[in-house]
């Protein structure tokens, strides 16, 4: 009897065993990633109610017939320094950068500044000849469409008073350039310029370092082709401006280019995806969680490759947490088909940076796919995605600034209507919030 | 108790325990049923997704339901999932797919390259760690690996794991059912070098770099990313001339084109989303695998007819391989989905022309501009109307295209051969010192100028012209005959 209880209790045992053998495997399994994917979405909450508190008004000229827009970049600056906030606008179509200049508060009126350059793509203000006005510096593709051809240039636009502008183009026959940003990289008084010489399957981020008298000496950092942004920025904060690029392509990488203050530069790369498709879109360089040192909002939304230019759900935004030593951590912040130029500003006035963003490729067919979409943080930096927009379609460009003066963030969007469809086309776009203040 | 008694006792218990087990199990296995069927993932909404797919998830869905703890009927949903681009239930298709299957590494493969599509290269590590444990000969992994160690910055790591990769065998790639070949164009092996090759680049090594790179450009002459980066190893060797040349190869190679990988491979085929099959054709190079492009594009237009963008791409392969009859078809169907776009409207015009029908082509063109003024139906025009021997109006036609884009290196070429026909040498040759000066290794725009050059009595600087032609493409039959007529 004793030896049939022993018996059995030793199956029971084993059988005991071998299930919590088999549940203990099975809880274990793939951890480790699953900890990771989970660690790196944990910023993305469920999207929250669309927002109707932004009031669209299209401004500067209306859409020309046949003339399907393309604007590449818009920027919010007071050039005149009137107190009113002014619009700058690379159209590709017309080759040309425009003023969308407001004045009186709330009229917008577009005007051309300077000669014409090909495919201007991004347009950036600064007094570049100290004269206490603000000139523009252009980054010029040549052509739109993909090339190897070196047909990028350098403008900068000199304000000679008045805002009457003279183009001086400091450096052509380059690579087709998506980017050029200001800052002295040499420490010697005067401005360079950091460029993204995008190209095509032949690129590179290079400076031009300013010799005087308009006359500059290109410096290739790195030859990958696809740099879209090259932002200057202290990223190591030693007190030296050094260069973050973004380059696309099948690179899908972000490189820092350490200076050390006269212009020498030591190559790191800060994050890269292996995905070659990721379609690296845009960056803008902040201090995002606002604990004194610059990190890296960061959006992949390019579909502009490979058809159908439309819905990719690899898509969306993420931010990269400066860590410090030139660590950098990666946050997704949200999927969205053709993220590109993503903003951090406080759109809610809650105290806390929201981030703005646009959609360039999208499934257009659908009535309801975003173009414009505001991130809303909770706080702890986690975001919930509120749609503000779904016409226009093709937004590829945003600016984000107090337009109306009324202490809102308002919005500047540009359309790129190089795919169908095309029966929600925009040129430029401004968003007023309308929220009410908390 | 009787020993009799003490048996029958032993053997009711010895049942009792039997039966007790028997029932254990089979609640074990029971509970496991239902848990797996509790941790499949839940049919996500498939309305926003076309009818192929939400009819393919559905399907695969369903199967694995029926039989949850089956590893075929849910590997084949989690491919589904993973293949139809529905990145959070494939993840979760696949974590349960790893107890399931835990020797099963391909679910693990899948899972980080799913994982990882989103930017997450952490788990891509993680993943391919597992799977070089589990399977090492497995080649594609080792690769994979060491693109991610690479992004994270750990060289050491991606050093030892692209060495792993150049030394394994090619994954067998015995075609999938009703599918041709998916060729190897650039082999496992040349991939894993070239990333040999960053490392040692960003190590400041140009010279550990060359002594890869070299010996790989010679081994695998169409991948362009070797020649640029042995063109990057050059400029930092001092040596700019070998730069330029390998850079100036590098440009006429087709763009870059992933591995081929048979594990994508098998996504393809299971795929009903023409987002995901669409990828996959575009990076499918044309000299080796336009079959295997074709078949990918078919099954696209299969499972989404009525997208345009999956019609015009299929019209325009069709196109490159010169199927012009079924292109064209194609290219009118895309005209009737999509009235409003100029491109049906030009492609058909161009078609046509390529048919020689250059009369019933010249209606669409102008159609097509009616809708879009566009350089390169302007191009299209004008070829046509000189074919229908209206010159002028084709002359015309050129410098409107080229008005729209200076760059146009054929609407260029064309106006200056016509310039040439008309007596205009002087032009033509001004025509075609621009076209080489935008396009340097254009081998027949040199050979066209040298034999303005020729006519303008120019004979030196058309000697140079057609040796530059021959430098370029040792086929430039009309560069050769010129020099020998000219004694050179």
């Amino acid at each position: 009897m004793l030896a049939a209880k022993r018996l059995g209790a030793l199956a029971f045992a084993i059988v005991l065993l071998a299930a919590a053998a088999w549940w203990l495997r099975r809880s274990g399994a793939g951890t480790d990633t699953a900890t990771i994917a989970r660690d790196e979405r944990f910023a993305i909450l469920p999207p929250g109610s669309p927002s109707d508190f932004f009031v669209p008004q299209p401004v500067g000229d209306p859409i020309l017939d046949k003339r399907r827009p393309q604007i590449s970049h818009v920027q919010i600056v007071d050039l005149d320094r009137d107190g009113l906030p002014d619009i700058l606008v690379c159209d590709v179509i017309r080759s040309q950068v425009t003023w969308i200049r407001q004045f009186p508060r709330g009229t917008y009126t577009e005007q051309p500044v300077g000669a014409a350059i090909a495919a201007p793509a991004h347009v950036e203000a600064t007094d570049f000849d100290g004269d206490g006005d603000l000139d523009l510096i252009v980054a010029g593709l040549g052509v739109l469409a993909p090339s190897n051809n070196r047909v990028g240039s350098v403008v900068v636009l000199e304000n000679t008073g008045s805002e009457r502008f003279t183009n001086h183009v400091i450096a052509d026959r380059i690579a087709r350039v998506a980017d050029v940003q200001p800052g002295d990289l040499d420490g010697d008084g005067d401005i360079d310029f950091a460029v993204a010489g995008f190209g095509y399957d032949a690129g590179d981020t290079s400076w031009l370092e300013n010799k005087g008298g308009w006359t500059f000496e290109q410096h290739v950092l790195l030859r990958l082709s696809g740099p879209i942004n090259a932002v200057v920025a202290d990223i190591n904060r030693d007190g030296h401006p050094d260069i973050l690029s973004l380059v696309s392509q099948e690179w899908e990488e972000i490189w820092a280019f350490l200076n050390d203050g006269r212009g020498h530069f030591t190559s790191q790369m800060v994050w890269g995806s292996s995905n070659p498709d990721f379609g690296s879109s845009w960056m803008t360089v902040l201090d995002f969680d606002r604990d004194g040192d610059l990190d890296l909002l960061y959006s992949n939304g390019d579909a502009f490759d490979y058809a159908p230019a439309n819905s990719r759900p690899w898509h969306g935004v993420q931010w990269l947490e400066n860590k410090g030593s030139m660590q950098f951590d990666f946050h997704r912040l949200a999927d969205l088909p053709g993220a590109s130029s993503p903003q951090a500003a406080d759109v809610d006035g809650d105290g806390d940076l929201d981030v703005v963003v646009v959609s360039a490729y999208n499934n257009w067919d659908d009535p309801a796919a975003m173009s414009l979409v505001w991130l809303e943080n909770n706080g702890r930096r986690q975001f919930s995605m509120h749609r503000i927009a779904s016409s226009p379609t093709h937004l590829i460009t945003l600016a984000a600034g107090d337009l109306d003066g009324d202490g809102t963030v308002d919005l500047v969007t540009g359309g790129m209507h190089i795919s169908r469809p095309y029966d929600r086309m925009s040129r430029v776009t401004v968003w007023s919030n309308r929220r009410p203040r908390p | 108790m009787t020993k009799s008694a003490i048996a029958t006792r032993v053997v009711v218990a010895t049942a009792v325990v039997a039966v007790a087990g028997v029932a254990i199990v089979y609640a074990a296995l029971q509970l496991r049923k239902q848990s797996a069927l509790a941790r499949l993932p839940r049919l996500p909404d498939v309305a926003a997704h076309s009818e192929a797919v939400a009819a393919h998830l559905r399907e695969r869905d369903a199967a694995a339901r029926t039989d949850p703890a089956s590893v075929q009927a849910v590997g084949a949903l989690c491919l589904a999932y993973h293949a139809d681009l529905v990145y959070d239930a494939a993840e979760r298709c696949y974590a349960l797919m790893e107890e399931l299957d835990p020797a099963g590494w391909q679910w693990i493969y899948y899972r980080a390259l799913a994982e990882s599509a989103r930017g997450s290269d952490e788990t891509l590590t993680a993943g391919m760690r597992k799977v070089v444990a589990l399977a090492p000969e497995f080649g594609p992994a080792w690769w994979r690996l060491g693109e991610a160690e690479f992004k994270q910055r750990r060289y050491d790591a991606a050093s030892e794991a692209w060495r792993r990769a150049a030394s394994s065998r090619e994954p067998d790639r015995t075609p999938m059912p009703g599918a041709p070949a998916h060729l190897v164009s650039v082999p496992l092996s040349s991939h894993a070098a070239l990333g040999l090759a960053r490392v040692a680049l960003v190590r400041e090594d140009a010279e550990g770099a060359r002594q890869i790179l070299e010996p790989l450009a010679a081994r695998a002459p169409a991948f362009g990313p070797a020649f640029r980066l042995l063109g990057e190893s050059y400029t930092r060797l001092g040596r700019p001339d070998d730069a330029a040349r390998v850079v100036l190869h590098a440009n006429r190679q087709a763009a870059y084109a992933s591995y081929a990988d048979p594990m994508v491979d098998r996504l393809a085929a299971e795929s009903r989303n023409s987002t995901f099959l669409l990828q996959q054709a575009a990076s499918t190079d044309l000299i080796d695998n336009a079959a295997w492009k074709e078949y990918l594009l078919t099954r696209a237009l299969d499972f989404d007819p009525m997208n345009p963008a999956v019609v015009y791409e299929l019209a325009s392969h069709l196109r490159s391989l010169a199927r012009n009859d079924e292109a064209l078809e194609l290219f009118h169907r895309y005209a009737r989905l999509v009235p409003e776009d100029y491109q049906g409207l030009g492609q058909i015009g161009s078609c046509l022309a390529e048919l020689g029908r250059f009369a019933e082509a010249e209606p669409y063109l102008r159609g097509a501009l009616a809708l879009v003024d566009d350089a390169v139906t302007h191009y299209d025009l004008g070829f046509v109307l000189t074919r229908l021997g209206r010159a002028r109006e084709g002359i015309a036609e050129y410098e409107r295209a080229l008005e729209r884009d200076p760059t146009h290196v054929k609407a260029r070429t064309n106006l200056a051969v016509n310039l040439v026909a008309m007596g205009q040498v002087e032009r033509a040759s001004r025509e075609l010192t621009r076209v080489v000066a935008v396009d340097p290794e254009n081998a027949s725009a040199r050979t066209n100028l040298g034999a303005v050059l020729v006519q303008q009595g120019q004979v030196e600087r058309a000697v140079r012209e057609f040796r530059e032609a021959l430098r370029i493409d040792p086929g430039q039959v009309q560069a050769r005959t010129a020099l020998e007529a000219l004694g050179r």
